[in-house]
């Protein structure tokens, strides 16, 4: 047995795990009748559903699938690195302040390109904390810390 | 005429030049930050509202309606620009403009986007005027069974928002009503999905699932070609429209102005749903709906004046009635209450001067944002040409900053990174996300309304099929979903025999 | 220049006395300012015009700058859980209501902030009356026909409230339970879509805030009956008057501020907040709300939030109703 169609392979399994997942924690809630619906008792329906129809495409893509198609590729370097430089954004936002934050998520994200330099991932830092100082700090207010919290006077 | 004289009210409040300029400098600020990718209205508004509270009442409202319409047309370039929704009516802004942008057609995007708006905005405003009292009645007439039915029918009809495999549409379209069921149930005060963390007890920001699906996931998937992005360079030429472009997009543009005047008065999921109708409506009735979603200049069009359209007319049952149709609304709604306004059926009479000045401001809001766009649209245009690697973080940043902003609170960053996450694996199994929100948004306001239908019906189903407007919906429905089904099947059969 | 001066000199001043009289120990008379109101609602809703009106005035009698932050998020409990953490020197006070102190220490297993433990009362600055209302083509013309008409048609018993788990809800229910009727109850989101259900007759008997009724006409809506003690409006009588003096209560906003406030800052920002709440142009704005300015001591505050826990949780109770 050869998977023809590994996208809709995929698809079907994630549908398919997403389904079970409502399903599983929908089936905590309460239920109801129709009459009277539980909270329970929309996802639990969906989930179901989610769950067939991800069944489908998944048996389909095995058995009754045509022809072959490619796989999906997948290339980690820019996906770790765009989304650990958001969550590390997040991270560090509270404790150590826009300045810093911002020069972080600005180099790590850069580093994801194949153009990167490092001068010029530091001068594109710089040139983004002037305008998110201008814009957001100064000119909208925004209560956002911006020093690390240690060296700040409690404002 | 009496509506003359109310208009000539209207002119008199708005033209004064303080009104003026407050409608500028509102046009102005709700553009540029809603050009910011990731703030769309909504946080503009609640950003700006302070700002508003000293100034006298008419003022500040023709001043925060400045900022929602500004805040829209800002949305949507950063749609078309860098692929990222400000909120939910520009995602279907984004499927043609962002390839439109990529073809170096972003100039002609923009303007159309700008123009579009603008006729749409000038119909709506009259509109508002003519009809804005008998139109509120058309609100009460919907029942829990009939916004159940409505939804059903935009949920079927946003399987044409994608363009691959109808099933996978089907499963993404279930999968954001899931989405949409994280968070407090309405009817009940359950949360559901939210596993103790606090900060899900409201659910999945729109502003999060947006960007992480369509802006972090396109920055992912462009990073991933090899080649540099800069494809644009030194294709620019075409700022303005081709003959073509107008004569493809004027019908469209009209087509869009009513479906977005018409649904925007429904209260909820109206405005939503105007400029995902507008799209499925062109795409539909196009003798090619596969050039959709590859830079069809109609499928920004329609959406954008539907959109517009919807916005101006949503005001309706918000002036007559009191009722804030959606979140920006409800922050209008209380920005009048601070300057000691009741909105509602009594505006109309106790303060005639607020409520036409209001609407003529709004028309002017209109007229000064084409004239402060269309010059705008050549430097959006050269901010594409700044080279990729320097523009993504950038986006990135705006996007953490504004997102940080929604609520003071970092979890919504992480909860993008997570969305970008879902979206890349998305984009990886050739599972379009646009079916998705649209499911994400109506999903809790479907289930909503098909409990408390069964619930005051006490059980019995019939109420959905013996009304005859939710009856019309359902029907509807049936209908489009055969249509889509039929050449899917048929193409399917084609594909098996070439294969063969 | 001058006012740098002054505040230097202010600032000298209170170091010195700080000196004097113990290190560390918040003064008396001098918050630290600047002074946060935070609200866990977005702006612009009815908590905050209100915390945004007392804000205006604190601003004078405190001689500090006085903000308002925004800390929507969880139905309010987000921002309430904040403010358990923040300094307790009177920098931070929070804005409550019954929903956050009263229902949801009931309805909530695992509640991550502790009304009591967590917080100490300064003052109840508003109060708003529920009322319940018919649409305008309804038969039902005062309580007792309503009460008549619930007990007839037990079937259609259906009553909307703007949320589940308010006290809407809850005040829906003792109307049930003078009919001897168990009511269905169907939540909207908000006050606007149940309004609009309520126009065009989708649901018969509404339970609202009365301000969020009061703006429609009588032929829009029809309000039969408010809960307080008063008449809000000179034709529309009380519950009491209506002879069913056991359907009552009223919701409130009120400030508290962590729990190990100084009892002298406690009090110093209790009369500070009367004040500004009693100010002729205040009461004025807070009415065209549809509330009531109060302005109340801690203590007063204290009282009336355990008789409300008295009056509410066996209902609570009673209802079954869990977030959780």
């Amino acid at each position: 047995m050869r998977i023809r169609h590994p996208k809709d392979f995929l698809s079907g399994l994630m549908f398919l795990l997403f389904g079970a997942a409502a399903v599983f924690f929908a089936a905590d809630y309460d239920m109801g009748s129709s009459a009277r619906m539980g909270p329970g008792y929309f996802p639990f329906a969906l989930g179901a559903f989610l769950a067939a129809l991800g069944g489908t495409l998944l048996l389909r893509s095995v058995f009754w699938a045509q022809g072959s198609r490619p796989g999906p590729v997948l290339h980690l370097k820019p996906l770790v690195l765009v989304l650990s430089s958001v969550v590390l954004f997040g991270l560090l936002l509270r404790p150590l302040g826009l300045l810093v934050s911002t020069t972080l998520l600005v180099v790590v994200s850069s580093l994801a390109s194949h153009e990167f330099r490092w001068k010029e991932a530091f001068l594109n830092a710089a040139v983004l904390i002037v305008v998110v100082l201008v814009v957001f700090v100064y000119l909208l207010d925004f209560q956002v810390p911006v020093w690390p919290s240690f060296m700040a006077v409690r404002a | 005429m009496e509506l003359f004289a109310n208009l000539a009210l209207g002119f008199q409040t708005a033209v004064s030049p303080m009104n003026l300029l407050y409608c500028l400098v509102g046009a102005l600020i709700g553009t540029l930050i809603g050009v910011l990718p990731g703030i769309g209205p909504v946080q503009t508004i609640a950003i700006l509202m302070p700002t508003t509270f000293s100034l006298p009442p008419v003022s500040a409202l023709i001043m925060l309606s400045g900022i929602y319409y500004g805040a829209q047309y800002g949305g949507s370039t950063t749609s078309i620009l860098v692929n990222v929704p400000g909120e939910a009516s520009s995602v279907v802004t984004c499927l043609d403009g962002y390839q439109m942008a990529l073809q170096g057609r972003a100039g002609a995007a923009l303007t159309i986007s700008a123009l579009g708006s603008f006729v749409a905005g000038c119909f709506a405003t009259v509109v508002l005027a003519v009809l804005a009292v008998p139109l509120s009645e058309l609100a009460f007439k919907f029942g829990p069974a009939e916004y159940f039915s409505l939804m059903v029918f935009g949920l079927i009809g946003s399987i044409v928002l994608a363009s691959g495999s109808m099933i996978k549409a089907v499963g993404m379209i279930v999968l954001g009503l899931l989405l949409g069921m994280i968070g407090t149930d309405v009817t009940s005060g359950v949360q559901r999905f939210a596993f103790g963390i606090p900060e899900l007890a409201d659910g999945i920001g729109f502003v999060s699932l947006a960007m992480g699906l369509f802006g972090i996931c396109d920055i992912i998937n462009s990073l991933e070609k090899k080649q540099s992005r800069d494809i644009l360079k030194g294709k620019l030429a075409g700022l303005w429209l081709s003959k073509a472009d107008l004569k493809a997009s004027a019908p469209a543009v009209l087509r869009g102005t009513l479906c977005g005047s018409l649904l925007g008065i429904l209260p909820g999921g109206g405005a939503i749903l105007s400029s995902f109708t507008a799209y499925m409506l062109e795409k539909k009735s196009s003798r090619n709906p596969e050039s959709f979603g590859k830079g069809n200049i109609r499928g920004v069009a329609a959406p954008e004046s539907a959109n517009n359209a919807a916005a101006q007319t949503s005001f309706v049952p918000l002036l007559t009635l009191g009722i804030p149709p959606n979140v920006v609304l409800a922050m209008m709604a209380g920005a009048m209450m601070i300057h000691g306004i009741q909105p509602g059926p009594r505006v109309i009479s106790s303060n005639p001067e607020l409520f036409w000045g209001v609407i003529v401001a709004m028309w002017l809001g209109n007229a000064i944002l084409v004239l402060l766009n269309l010059p705008l649209v050549g430097i959006w245009v050269r901010l594409l040409s700044v080279p990729f690697r320097r523009l993504y973080p950038a986006i990135l940043l705006f996007c953490c900053i504004g997102l940080y902003s929604v609520n003071n609170n970092t979890f919504d960053i992480g909860l993008t990174a997570f969305c970008g996450l879902l979206g890349y694996i998305f984009h990886k199994l050739d599972c379009e996300p646009a079916p998705l929100i649209l499911g994400f948004i109506l999903g809790p306001m479907m289930e909503e309304n098909l409990r408390r239908g069964m619930l005051l019906s006490r059980g019995d189903p019939s109420v959905f099929f013996t009304r005859p407007l939710s009856l019309g919906f359902l029907l509807a429905a049936a209908a489009m979903l055969v249509m889509l089904a039929l050449p899917a099947i048929r193409r399917g059969r084609e594909v098996a025999f070439k294969e063969k | 220049m001058r006012s740098l001066f002054t505040r230097l000199c202010v600032v000298v001043i209170i170091a010195a006395v700080v000196g004097l009289f113990g290190a560390g120990m918040p003064s008396a008379q001098q918050i630290k300012g600047p002074i946060k109101i935070v609200v866990p609602y977005p702006a612009g809703g009815g908590s905050d015009v209100v915390a945004r009106l007392i804000a205006d005035k604190l601003k004078d009698s405190l001689g500090q700058t006085v903000i308002v932050e925004n800390k929507p998020g969880a139905g309010g409990r987000i921002g309430t859980e904040f403010v358990k953490g923040q300094p307790a020197d009177g920098s931070t006070m929070l804005v409550v209501n019954p929903a956050l102190f009263v229902v949801a220490p009931v309805v909530f297993s695992k509640l991550a902030y502790d009304p009591d433990a967590d917080f100490a009362p300064v003052s109840l600055i508003t109060t708003y009356q529920f009322c319940v209302s018919v649409p305008p083509t309804s038969t039902v013309k005062d309580v007792k026909g309503l009460i008549d008409w619930i007990k007839k048609n037990p079937n259609q018993a259906n009553y909307g409230s703007p949320a589940a788990g308010s006290l809407p809800h809850f005040f829906g229910l003792m109307i049930g339970k003078a009919a001897g009727v168990e009511m269905v109850h169907s939540s909207y989101n908000g006050s606007g879509p149940l309004v609009t259900a309520l126009i065009g007759n989708q649901i018969p008997i509404g339970v609202d805030a009365f301000d969020a009724q009061s703006a429609y006409h009588p032929d829009k809506i029809r309000i039969l009956a408010t809960a307080g003690t008063t008449r809000k409006k000179t034709d529309i009588p009380t519950f009491t008057e209506e002879g069913f003096p056991d359907i009552a209560g009223v919701g409130w906003n009120a400030i508290v501020v962590p729990a190990k406030t100084p009892k002298a800052v406690v009090d110093r920002l209790s009369a500070a907040i009367v004040k500004a709440v009693k100010a002729p142009d205040v009461v004025q704005k807070i009415q065209s709300l549809g509330n009531d300015a109060v302005g109340t001591t801690p203590e007063a505050f204290s009282a009336t939030l355990k008789k409300d826990r008295e009056r509410w949780t066996p209902i609570i109770k009673a209802s079954g109703f869990k977030a959780e």
